[in-house]
């Protein structure tokens, strides 16, 4: 146990601690030399672990966690870095490592894919043709490539900016789609059937409809736009519609099959710019991102701004976790910021990830994993990271020919990202097998 | 024994210690070196007669302390040897009686004797002597009391002694006595070498110490109490028997030991040949000398400062205390003669800043009469004479210069600015401190297929209009780099503009001779404002009686697009006689001015867009019109010809100013948002920032080193922008003040680089976000950047 302190060798006290316990190691503090990365403390803990129980011989490459960041380098220059000395007592969290997502496969569209979100089995795509397609993920999975494609939606009369998956469980499948022609749509999609059908039109933003976010009881729906306004529509047929011609629009619908024309329930107006990304913190909670450079969180119930983080640049998208229950922006510049909502006053980074090189217009955050999310940029990468590693992601996903505009892990088992270069690449974020 | 016989015996005795006999006096001399270093260390021949009583009684104390410490080591023979010194004392007083009488005689005879010896060596032995007849009291006071604490005796040739007190005589004839001439330490003849450590030390060892050989000097055997009372009976010489500790050995005192002895205990002076009765040598003269004798230093007693002073200052300080003394300023010196050279009376007579004449030189080797050899120039000789040394020439003439200068030379001090060019240039701040400026490229527009002339952000911010030479105009977003929309038009774009009111939705398009307002029907804006921008010109407005004048009719015609055009996105089309270069809106939307390079007398053309009406402002342009613009507050038009800048009110109708510019071919002006500055980029690489009330004197700034093709300003941050053909876009800080007085604050920040060359074109032209710190430049390679 005892340190040496070695001019080129020093040691130091580490105590291995893991959340894992099928890893666990007994609590006893061991001495490594400073100068170990990532790969020398794999063996030094493999070794450790094998030493408990002998049974166990295939084990997983770690990943190690010391003050709350990965380690990159060596033990040495993570201590440095922390000011730590390196006579204390260093505690040392190991996770199994990530597994690199693998490429599953390359979805071409016929013009940029400006929005996707995956449902558990279902790839909803909305491309710059105006057009929205249907993708099966189970045959995706399975590597029918293009034959995959389940149908295309002729939706809008501009192109396409965000989708949105509503209910996903019953075979009628509901989504929304927003495009630049000033409107979001909610389609009722049979998937028995495969026939689609648009149930209602909300008109009321008076420019290109940027985001639109679905709240957790799937009732409501937020979209933001280039108007600078927030809207709150529901997604059912109740509220929002004159009660007046309900029954004329329902028969006019039966008798033209037109879509209800929906008038928002809320208009919330506060930004001083357009909304580039909204997302339901909460029952009744919305937080959006604007290109004024704030970002605001409103009550939907009151109509009102509950509170509001100023940034110095402008947002262009934003995700919130439910587990981490963190907010992670993208920006006109080339960090991803982290911000929690509910620290208030002022500009509170919690944390800056800098690795893309150009804008970030797409990050999206886990929804099984506390710590993980994607973000796509105009770099061309897709980058895939956790939030204790601030200064380099886990793996970058390459294949894109030109910027990614949008990423979704709104599934769990697959990364989506779509581009410019008129592909939607699909990954399976859970290795191999 | 009868007292005569004794007194026989003594004066016997006496003759010896007195006539000088070599034992005797060798004697006194040697003991010396038994001392410890501190008897050596008395001072020699400064000795005075104070210092000898001191002495004697340090002496005597010392002596007392070695009895002690032979008390220690053998206590019974000590007490022996006090009571037979006991038993002598008296005889010994009488001796002491009779040998004064003696020694009286002998004293004066002995200093007959030196005093003739003295006189063969110098004249000041008669000053010298005493003194040296002292130290010998002195020695032969501690030669005793050496002896008492060592008790050794020795024996030295005579003609040692002899020969030492001639080397005493020799060197004090030189003036100096020499202070080792009696020591005779180095003679020391040492038996044991055991050093200066106590004898008891060695009191538990057969041996007593180590003779010079290193080898051990045994303990002679002594008898025991039986054989020293024995002793103590048989021997005559008992009680004048002494024991030395270091030898080991019995030493009997000799006579005149004894007599040593016994005057030091009668504090007489221990020598036996001393005289008391000597007669007086005066050895200071009674006549006051100029220069005293002694470097005595002043006793102690010279510095007390007598009582009466002490009172009388006592007194004094307390009258001053009460005031009852009272000192009256000294009435200042009527001014009659000045001084000079002083600097005082200098700045009085109104001569101020002295300044002294310069330093001379130092003098050097060339000014040296007897230098080193090594500095001396090869093959010369040291200079026999003053007069030959090198630098003796040059020195009396300089000498002479010198004195010429400051009798005669008015000095005056110059004023030397000492700056280094780093010290003039002003301080820049960090560009990092200046941010949000744009500084990397972060899109880029790609499309077209030729050369871009122009673009136009629409005011939302959202997306911008561009005009190609490949004879479309395209919609851009801004967010993403996407062409929205491309239009096909019949010529190259020369010039794009977006109405800046927000109730229309207008592009302005100039194509060759045809200025052409498009809505194009996207959904990029509020449906209303389109539909609205359509019914506005859906039907020609009344006209009213108003006639068209000739000269405006001949160059102007408006139109309503055909059906086919309308379908386009035209909306009205300005026909125009000849090609135009430019359009510029005003900042209300309604009125807008096109410029027309070749159109000599009617170059510039104001319309207004609601009504159809066309206007030429000016009877005569003189030289060629390059750019117009509106000042963006107030109603005033800036006229750009190639050298010159007007600036009219259009309101009044008359030139408010006529700037020179400093540039020789201006090709563009962009004004600063705030309307007192406006910046003027030329074809001859200059760029000239102007202020309204100080057009004389434009801050130049030399950014480039080609063309300077566009500049222009942001309208909420302190930027400016500009572009030069040789593919660099130069970002500058420019932050203005409402202080007048104030100068701009001008810092180019960054210098952006991403245009390729076509054609010898690079950036041809450049505008700033709305609101946000991007640029984006168009350029001849056929795209678009953004620059964030």
């Amino acid at each position: 146990m005892a340190e040496e302190q070695n001019a080129d060798n020093v040691n130091v006290l580490v105590k291995f601690i893991t959340k894992q316990e099928q890893y666990a190691v007994p609590g006893a503090s061991v001495s490594v030399q400073a100068d170990l990365n990532t790969s020398g403390l794999n063996k030094v803990i493999k070794a450790f672990i094998r030493q408990g129980s002998q049974d166990r011989i295939d084990l997983p490459s770690f990943d190690f966690v010391i003050k709350g960041q990965f380690l990159v380098g060596t033990l040495k220059q993570r201590l440095e870095d922390c000011e730590v000395s390196f006579e204390s007592l260093v505690e040392i969290e190991y996770l199994e490592r990530q597994p690199p997502p693998t490429p599953k496969d390359s979805l071409h569209h016929d013009d940029w894919v400006a929005a996707l979100q995956c449902s558990d089995k279902w790839l909803l795509t909305g491309c710059y043709d105006n057009t929205l397609h249907l993708w099966d993920v189970v045959g995706l999975a399975a590597g029918q490539g293009e034959r995959a494609h389940t149908l295309t939606i002729p939706a809008h009369r501009a192109p396409v900016k965000s989708v949105t998956w509503v209910h996903t469980d019953s075979p009628t499948k509901t989504f929304i789609s927003t495009s630049i022609d000033q409107t979001a749509v909610v389609w009722v999609w049979q998937s028995e059937t495969n026939t689609v059908e648009c149930i209602s039109e909300c008109r009321g933003h008076t420019q290109s409809v940027e985001c639109v976010a679905v709240d957790l009881k799937q009732e409501l729906f937020a979209t933001g736009s280039w108007d600078n306004m927030l809207k709150i529509w529901s997604v059912g047929e109740k509220g929002g519609q004159d009660e007046e011609d309900e029954e004329e629009q329902k028969k006019k619908r039966r008798a033209a099959k037109k879509p209800q024309k929906k008038t928002p329930i809320i208009t919330l107006a506060g930004h001083s710019e357009s909304v580039g990304g909204v997302v339901w913190t909460g029952d009744n909670e919305v937080a959006t991102a604007s290109w004024d450079h704030s970002l605001r969180v409103w009550d939907t119930e009151i109509g009102g701004v509950k509170s509001q983080i100023n940034g110095n640049n402008a947002f262009f998208t934003v995700s919130w976790s439910p587990l981490s229950r963190l907010l992670l922006t993208g920006c006109a510049d080339r960090f991803i910021r982290m911000y929690d909502p509910r620290i208030t006053d002022g500009s509170i980074v919690q944390q800056k990830f800098t690795s893309h090189t150009k804008w970030v217009p797409s990050v999206r955050w886990s929804t099984t994993k506390e710590h993980l999310f994607v973000s796509g940029g105009y770099d061309k990468l897709v980058k895939f990271w956790d939030c204790r590693s601030p200064k380099a992601p886990l793996y970058d996903l390459c294949g894109h020919q030109d910027k990614i505009l949008v990423v979704d892990w709104s599934n769990p088992s697959y990364i989506v990202s779509g581009s410019s270069d008129c592909t939607a690449k699909v990954f399976s974020s859970e290795g191999k097998q | 024994m009868s007292e005569k016989r004794k007194r026989e015996e003594i004066s016997d005795s006496q003759k010896d210690i007195l006539s000088g006999d070599g034992e005797k006096v060798n004697y006194m001399v040697n003991i010396n070196t038994d001392d410890d270093g501190d008897s050596s260390n008395s001072e020699g021949s400064d000795i005075d007669d104070d210092d000898i009583e001191d002495v004697s009684g340090d002496e005597a104390e010392e002596s007392d302390d070695g009895e002690v410490d032979s008390l220690d080591g053998d206590y019974t023979f000590d007490d022996n040897e006090e009571e037979g010194e006991d038993d002598d004392e008296e005889e010994e007083k009488d001796d002491n009686e009779e040998r004064e009488d003696d020694n009286d005689d002998k004293n004066e005879t002995e200093n007959k004797t030196k005093v003739k010896v003295d006189a063969k060596g110098d004249g000041d032995s008669g000053i010298d002597d005493p003194s040296q007849e002292k130290l010998k009291i002195s020695k032969s006071k501690k030669n005793l009391s050496g002896k008492l604490s060592g008790l050794r005796l020795q024996t030295t040739k005579a003609d040692n002694v002899a020969s030492k007190q001639e080397n005493q005589n020799s060197s004090q004839d030189l003036g100096k006595p020499d202070e080792y001439a009696e020591d005779s330490s180095d003679e020391e003849d040492l038996r044991n070498t055991i050093g200066n450590v106590p004898v008891k030390w060695y009191d538990e060892y057969p041996h007593l110490g180590y003779d010079l050989e290193g080898k051990q000097i045994i303990k002679p055997k002594r008898g025991d109490t039986l054989d020293n009372f024995l002793n103590r009976l048989e021997n005559p010489d008992f009680d004048r028997t002494v024991f030395d500790k270091q030898t080991g050995q019995d030493v009997r005192l000799s006579d005149e030991d004894l007599a040593t002895v016994k005057s030091l205990m009668t504090n007489r002076v221990p020598s036996a040949d001393y005289d008391y009765y000597a007669p007086w040598v005066d050895h200071f003269t009674h006549e006051v000398m100029e220069m005293p004798l002694t470097g005595r230093t002043e006793s102690k007693k010279s510095f007390v400062p007598p009582k009466y002073e002490a009172t009388y200052v006592a007194k004094r300080a307390e009258q001053i205390r009460r005031g009852l003394i009272q000192y009256t300023k000294k009435k200042e010196e009527r001014y009659r003669y000045y001084n000079l050279w002083s600097d005082a009376e200098r700045t009085k007579r109104g001569i101020s800043n002295h300044l002294p004449a310069p330093k001379i030189r130092l003098p050097g080797h060339g000014e040296s009469y007897n230098p080193p050899i090594e500095y001396l120039p090869l093959g010369a000789e040291p200079p026999d004479c003053l007069r030959r040394v090198p630098g003796w020439k040059s020195f009396v003439k300089d000498r002479w210069e010198r004195c010429l200068d400051l009798y005669c030379a008015p000095r005056q001090q110059v004023m030397r600015v000492t700056a280094s060019a780093k010290d003039l240039i002003p301080e820049l701040p960090k560009p990092q401190d200046l941010r949000p400026f744009p500084t990397v490229e972060g899109l880029i527009f790609r499309g077209h297929r030729s050369i871009i002339r122009s673009i136009s952000i629409h005011p939302l911010g959202k997306f911008l209009a561009s005009g190609s030479d490949d004879q479309t105009v395209k919609i851009w977003e801004i967010s993403t780099g996407r062409c929205l929309r491309s239009f096909d038009v019949e010529a190259a774009v020369k010039c794009v503009a977006w109405n800046p009111s927000n109730k229309l939705f207008l592009l302005g398009i100039v194509l060759e001779s045809k200025v052409i307002f498009m809505n194009p029907e996207t959904y990029l804006t509020d449906k209303v404002v389109v539909q609205q921008t359509n019914s506005v010109f859906k039907e020609e407005p009344d006209q009213g009686d108003y006639i068209q004048p000739e000269r405006v009719k001949t160059a102007v015609t408006w139109r309503k697009p055909t059906g086919d055009e309308w379908a386009k996105g035209y909306r009205v089309v300005v026909d125009h006689f000849r090609s135009v270069k430019q359009i510029v809106w005003h900042k209300q939307g309604d009125y807008f001015a096109t410029v027309i390079p070749e159109g000599d007398h009617r170059s510039v053309l104001m319309h207004q867009l609601s009504r159809w009406r066309s206007q030429v402002p000016f009877n005569k342009c003189k030289g060629r019109v390059q750019t117009v613009q509106f000042h963006p507050k107030l109603p005033f038009l800036f006229v750009v010809t190639q050298g010159h800048i007007r600036v009219y009110n259009l309101q009044k109708q008359r030139m408010l100013k006529k700037v020179q510019a400093n540039s020789r071919w201006i090709s563009s002006i962009a004004i600063h948002p705030g309307g007192e500055h406006f910046l003027i980029g030329g074809y001859d690489r200059k760029l000239n920032w102007f202020e309204m009330e100080c057009t004389r004197r434009p801050h130049l700034l030399r950014y480039h080193r080609t063309a300077v093709r566009s500049v222009a300003f942001h309208r909420k941050y302190p930027l400016f922008a500009s572009a030069a053909d040789e593919g660099r876009v130069i970002i500058s800080h420019g932050m203005v003040y409402n202080d007048w007085l104030k100068d701009p604050f001008l810092v180019p920040v960054k210098e952006l680089k991403g245009h390729s060359k076509f054609e010898d074109y690079c950036v041809l032209d450049l505008t700033w976000h709305p609101y946000e710190p991007y640029l984006f430049t168009a350029g001849a390679d056929s795209t678009i950047r953004l620059w964030h």
